[in-house]
């Protein structure tokens, strides 16, 4: 510092166009936001001083007097804090804040007062936490509208509008996040690792975390508003088609179903009950099928002592039974007649098989034999049934009858 | 996989109307493009498909090819749903205003039939509105009380598939995403028919009674 020349061309110059930006300070605002700049008034001469300074310049000769980049930059930067607050009141407040707390601390440290450092570390801790709180509760806020479908309105009409007003007021946020200038904040911090912890990781996660939450709102509302919207159409179709059937009560639509292209709203193919059943050849469901059965009712046992009476013995002789044993009789007559044409005894199993036959010996023979019981005594003393039989064992008597012989005896039936 | 939602088919051959609210696995399962490209190949032989409202809430089957017999069942059946198109209209206009809803019952709207009672029975003009009701072919009670006529309005509307009653011994209903259907069908028939609707006029009470 003490190397400065004070007394040089360049320091002087710098002085007097910087007085020169104060002497015509509204001048210049006003300029810079759109206000032309009236030469006339100014004079030749501040209108020269300004141009030369090149704090002014004119684009083309046409075009009145703008304000030269630097000066505009400049300007950019000294009132950006206000312009920050118009976007968003808590952000830009809390910006300026951390500013005069970010220089208070490295005066303080500078002067080598550390205590006092502290206690302003401690007060921009705060400042970071005041900011997250509040984004929060904002957050808080709008999910709470949201959660209610903003219930504290009535109509839908008013429940669009609050979903606006949520929706502005998420924007209002977003814009307010985006003016946190992380870079800024880097610079902020510098080399002090403390301020760097707070400004730059904490509050950056955090940031970040509402973002996401605000991009969820937004997301959000807008569904919500896309269902007002269905519900105030749906309304609306209730509304009026019932008061449109009222006036036009004989009202018949077209047949839709007859068009060349129908719907599928008018397409509803008819109904079809399918109904199953166990499929009992299927090996690899058998274990299902058991489980099945175990899982049926027990069914209940009658008691064996309760005291009953027998149904009467309904005897239903099977057609196929029947036909069968009519067959076996007309056989069995068969026989009888063979013996009585050749007019000679005849062995029963010999006939039998002469004639192809397929009964059972054993019934064969139980048939030729009843059969000859049957018979009226007149026709009986025609036959004699001669008993072809045998001892069951050596020491069983049981006569077993291998086969029967029907003889003629001549003097009965008269030839 | 077609065994897990042999039951979903079932419903869906029966006539049913598949929502988030009937069956929410069946619903999700009808989500996925290619599951639905399934059922279709199944569903071919039988001459049906997958169809859907336009928003695709719900779900049920349509014919895939028409002949004349089967558009003529087609005829009926929307001659059918017309029928019952002003009395559904009138009770949901009737349930909107017997509990001071905002809005015409949608998809998902719990009403316990009980307090819906309780409310109608207090108010002469409800009262009156539901008798009318009761009157037409499409709700046809005999009953002369209020709980008895409502309880003939739910069977109706749990028959048709507009109700899901989760519990059988409760009384809280679920409307289901049918009600979205016979909606989007009357949104159909206005534009089809051009149906001229005042849209300006927001729904005042007078016309609520009206």
């Amino acid at each position: 510092m003490s190397t400065l020349d004070y007394h040089s061309e360049a320091v002087k110059q710098g002085i007097e166009r910087l007085k020169l930006l104060g002497k015509y300070s509204e001048l210049l605002m006003q300029n810079y936001y759109g206000a032309e700049l009236d030469e006339a008034q100014a004079g030749a001469r501040v209108v020269n001083q300004l141009l030369e300074a090149n704090i002014v310049w004119r684009p083309d000769e046409e075009s009145g007097l703008k304000l030269t980049g630097p000066v505009r930059e400049m300007i950019v930067h000294l009132i950006a804090d206000e312009q920050r607050r118009k976007v968003n009141a808590e952000v830009g407040e809390f910006l300026l804040n951390i500013r005069l707390l970010v220089g208070k601390i490295n005066d303080a440290e500078h002067k080598g007062n550390y205590q006092h450092s502290t206690y302003l570390q401690a007060q921009l801790s705060q400042e970071v936490d005041d900011l997250n709180s509040r984004i929060a509760t904002g957050i808080d806020s709008l999910w709470n509208r949201l959660h209610t479908d903003f219930a504290f309105v009535s109509t839908v009409q008013e429940k669009i509008h609050e979903n606006e007003k949520a929706h502005s007021e998420v924007l209002r946020w977003l814009d307010g996040l985006q003016l946190i200038d992380f870079k800024e904040l880097i610079a902020f911090a510098g080399s002090n690792g403390g301020l760097r912890h707070v400004l730059v990781r904490q509050l950056q996660g955090q940031v970040s975390v509402h973002f996401s939450s605000l991009r969820e709102v937004q997301k959000r509302l807008n569904e919500l508003m896309a269902r007002f919207r269905q519900q105030q159409a749906r309304n609306l179709l209730v509304r009026g088609m019932l008061q449109f059937f009222q006036q036009k009560p004989n009202f018949q639509p077209s047949d839709y179903a007859q068009r060349s292209h129908v719907v599928d709203l008018v397409n509803q193919a008819a109904a079809l009950l399918p109904s199953a059943s166990i499929a009992l050849d299927r090996h690899q469901d058998k274990h299902a099928m058991q489980q099945l059965l175990v899982q049926l009712p027990a069914r209940h046992q009658p008691r064996a002592d309760l005291p009953s009476a027998a149904q009467p013995l309904a005897w239903q002789e099977d057609e196929t039974i029947l036909a069968k044993r009519r067959a076996l009789h007309e056989d069995v007559v068969s026989f009888y007649l063979s013996v009585l044409d050749q007019q000679q005894s005849q062995s029963a199993l010999a006939y039998l098989a002469d004639a192809q036959l397929h009964w059972d010996p054993e019934i064969w023979l139980y048939q030729v034999i009843a059969e000859y019981q049957g018979l009226a005594s007149s026709d009986k003393a025609a036959f004699r049934l001669q008993y072809d039989e045998q001892a069951a064992g050596v020491f069983n008597q049981v006569l077993l009858i291998a086969d029967v012989q029907l003889q003629l005896l001549s003097e009965g039936v008269g030839a | 996989m077609m065994m897990q939602y042999s039951h979903l088919l079932e419903q869906l051959l029966a006539g049913g109307f598949i929502c988030e609210v009937t069956d929410s696995q069946g619903f999700r399962h009808l989500q996925d493009e290619e599951q639905r490209a399934a059922l279709d190949q199944y569903l071919r032989p039988l001459n049906r498909r997958l169809a859907s409202n336009p928003e695709g809430t719900v779900w049920f089957l349509a014919w895939r090819e028409l002949t004349a017999d089967l558009r003529e069942q087609l005829s009926q059946q929307f001659k059918e749903t017309l029928d019952s198109l002003i009395p559904m209209l009138k009770l949901l206009q009737l349930t909107q205003e017997t509990l001071g809803h905002e809005n015409v019952l949608t998809a998902n709207d719990i009403i316990n039939r009980h307090d819906l009672a309780a409310r109608i029975e207090n108010n002469p003009s409800l009262r009156e509105q539901l008798q009318a009701l009761v009157q037409t072919r499409f709700f046809q009670s005999q009953s002369e009380d209020v709980a008895g006529q409502l309880k003939q309005v739910f069977d109706r509307l749990r028959s048709h598939g507009y109700l899901h009653q989760p519990h059988k011994d409760r009384h809280h209903y679920v409307v289901t995403g049918k009600i979205d259907y016979l909606i989007d069908l009357t949104r159909f028939i206005r534009e089809e028919e051009n149906i001229y609707i005042d849209e300006d006029v927001p729904p005042s009470q007078e016309d609520l009674l009206a």
